[in-house]
């Protein structure tokens, strides 16, 4: 599983850390359900023994579980963000209106 | 353009700072209703309103009679506006008139429900305790949990408020309700109904927002006691982790890839059809659905035929036309998520036997065909993520043994069913499943009197039933000394001295 980044998404990861000052950052993969596979950027999450490290965006870690890494072993996914101002979910960008999401 | 509000302390309100998100109705893509989208500062009033009313008003201190009339006034004005409601949760959700329709009858149901059991939930129980080294009388109480943040999804958005609301008042609590940012208008709905009702003021609140803006805050807040949330597994997490903080109680009810198990003495023409509405029934978006059909080797052609022949004849289009089966995804977002999956069943080398595109005739819309697809292995994408749309896959097996370790083989564990022309034998293999509900001969009809929920990474707590209930209560024991008389309490002593 390798990951990659558009300017888009680098930019946004950029905001969201001015937006919260202080706050250890980290992305992570849902699986599947109400939001699909959406990257979740996450502050101050407490990571289970499952995650590992699977690349760097941003100067932000992005780990994934077992589950994860196992579904995209083989595959290069690449991180972008869309301005979605109807965007749920507990992400951090979405407060700013927009949301990353995951184009495999 | 339907206009609504935010709910909060009784009273209808734009967002602080004005806000306002507009719905998009899925069948037309085009905008039918705008609501007020709230932020952190409705929230915390929300917030504060509830705690007020929990601590303050009477709502907790008020009798189960009157708890269970209150109820009762909700459904009757939830049945009395119910065809008025449905056309609507349609149009912002997609759900069939039909699926819509029903679920107004259910959530009826489910309020008479949940509004007789507040007469009939054990709050005070004498419990006997031995009678050493005291003489005493022991009672364990239930009494409400406080104020209850409550997180719904956009699937079902009427019966996922009743699901959350009708245990938490059952028992005295007090809520802020946050519907999902795609489907806000029926929980708005429900406002107006709960508005004209003796509950008092500040006791139910909506806020119309996002979960990293409302959500959050609803996990975090120290004025909230319980958080509840219906969703998906990674949100689950991140509200557990939130909600650890102030150690608030947590119910959990998240995703699932259940396993639909068709044995070999199984009525075909049941299962066939059966398999299909646990898995097609509102397009797949159902938590529990059965999107993994296991089928023994030897029927496989024979069902996937049926299968196949049975899933032509839904119709698709126009969710409120009373004729059709299948409307659109919530979204164009879900549709194309949907469709993700779909491209990357085909990249791992499953066979699609029917379906797999938007249809042609309905160029506009979150429609996705009916799918199913073949050759799927269960280590694959689409057999392990909830792909939360009309997507079947069907996977062989050899033995009974093989069928179940494969529906273990799944980090969810929330329905699944199994089907046989023995029930006994389908009972025995029910039990050898993981997971939190097992139909046997048929699917999804979960009752309020039945806890729901799920094992592994489905879940946490139940709902419905006392179960659910009582997820919604504290347990005190209340220990009365009978002793009465200090010489004989010789374990003073510990303190004092002989």
């Amino acid at each position: 599983m390798t990951i990659s980044a558009t300017s888009t998404a680098a930019d946004l990861v950029g905001r969201v850390r001015a937006a919260n000052p202080g706050a250890a950052l980290v992305f992570v993969f849902g699986s599947g359900c109400c939001e699909g596979t959406a990257p979740h950027l996450f502050t101050d999450y407490v990571l289970t023994p499952e995650h590992e490290q699977v690349g760097m965006v941003a100067g932000v870690a992005v780990h994934a579980d077992r589950h994860v890494r196992r579904l995209y072993a083989a595959r290069a996914v690449t991180l972008d963000a869309e301005e979605d101002p109807a965007a749920d979910g507990f992400s951090a960008e979405i407060p700013l209106g927009w949301r990353f999401v995951l184009r495999v | 353009m339907h206009e609504y509000q935010l709910y909060i302390d009784g009273e209808f309100c734009d967002a602080a700072d004005g806000r306002t998100l507009e719905s998009i109705n899925p069948a037309t893509e085009e905008p039918w209703a705008r609501a007020a989208r709230a932020g952190r500062a409705d929230t915390e009033r929300a917030i504060l309103a509830a705690r007020k009313a929990f601590d303050e008003g009477p709502w907790p201190r008020m009798t189960p009679a009157d708890r269970k009339r209150i109820l009762h006034q909700i459904a009757d004005g939830l049945e009395a506006r119910a065809q008025e409601i449905a056309p609507i949760e349609t149009q912002d959700s997609g759900g069939t008139i039909r699926k819509t329709s029903g679920d107004m009858m259910l959530g009826v149901a489910q309020l008479r429900y949940f509004g007789d059991m507040a007469e009939q939930v054990p709050l005070a129980e004498e419990i006997q305790v031995p009678q050493f080294p005291a003489q005493s009388k022991n009672w364990l109480l239930r009494e409400p949990v406080g104020v209850c943040g409550q997180i719904i999804p956009w699937n079902f958005p009427l019966m996922m408020a009743v699901w959350k609301i009708g245990p938490a008042l059952c028992t005295g609590n007090t809520l802020v309700l946050k519907p999902a940012s795609d489907t806000p208008c029926s929980a708005l709905e429900l406002a107006k109904i709960i508005d004209q009702t003796d509950l008092p003021k500040g006791v139910f609140n909506v806020v119309h927002g996002s979960g990293a803006e409302c959500g959050e805050l609803l996990c975090t807040s120290p004025l909230v006691d319980k958080v509840a949330l219906t969703g998906s597994t990674e949100v689950g997490r991140r509200v557990q982790q939130l909600a650890a903080g102030t150690i608030k109680k947590v119910t959990l009810e998240l995703g699932g890839k259940s396993a639909n198990i068709i044995l070999d003495d199984a009525d075909l023409d049941m299962a066939v059809d059966g398999s299909l509405f646990g898995c097609f029934f509102h397009q797949g978006q159902a938590c529990e659905s059965g999107t993994r059909l296991l089928v023994p080797e030897r029927l496989h052609n024979e069902i996937v035929a049926r299968l196949v022949e049975r899933t032509k004849t839904l119709t698709i289009g126009d969710p409120l036309d009373f004729a059709t089966a299948q409307g659109p995804l919530v979204s164009a977002r879900q549709r194309d998520s949907v469709l993700g999956y779909i491209r990357a069943g085909l990249e791992e080398g499953a066979k699609i036997a029917v379906g797999g595109n938007r249809p042609a005739h309905l160029p506009k819309g979150a429609y996705v065909e009916p799918t199913i697809f073949t050759e799927v292995k269960n280590s694959m994408k689409i057999a392990q993520e909830e792909i939360f749309g009309p997507v079947l896959v069907v996977i062989r097996y050899k033995t009974i043994d093989d069928a179940v370790r494969i529906a273990n083989d799944s980090i969810y564990g929330l329905g699944g069913a199994v089907w046989s022309g023995d029930k006994d034998k389908a009972f025995e293999v029910a039990k050898r499943i993981r997971t939190g509900t097992v139909w046997v001969n048929d699917y999804h009809l979960l009752s309020a009197a039945a806890p729901f929920g799920g094992y592994k990474q489905s879940g946490l707590g139940r709902e419905f039933g006392l179960e659910g209930i009582l997820a919604y209560t504290e347990t005190k024991h209340v220990h009365v000394d009978m002793v009465d008389n200090r010489p004989a309490k010789f374990w003073y002593g510990a303190l004092f001295g002989a």
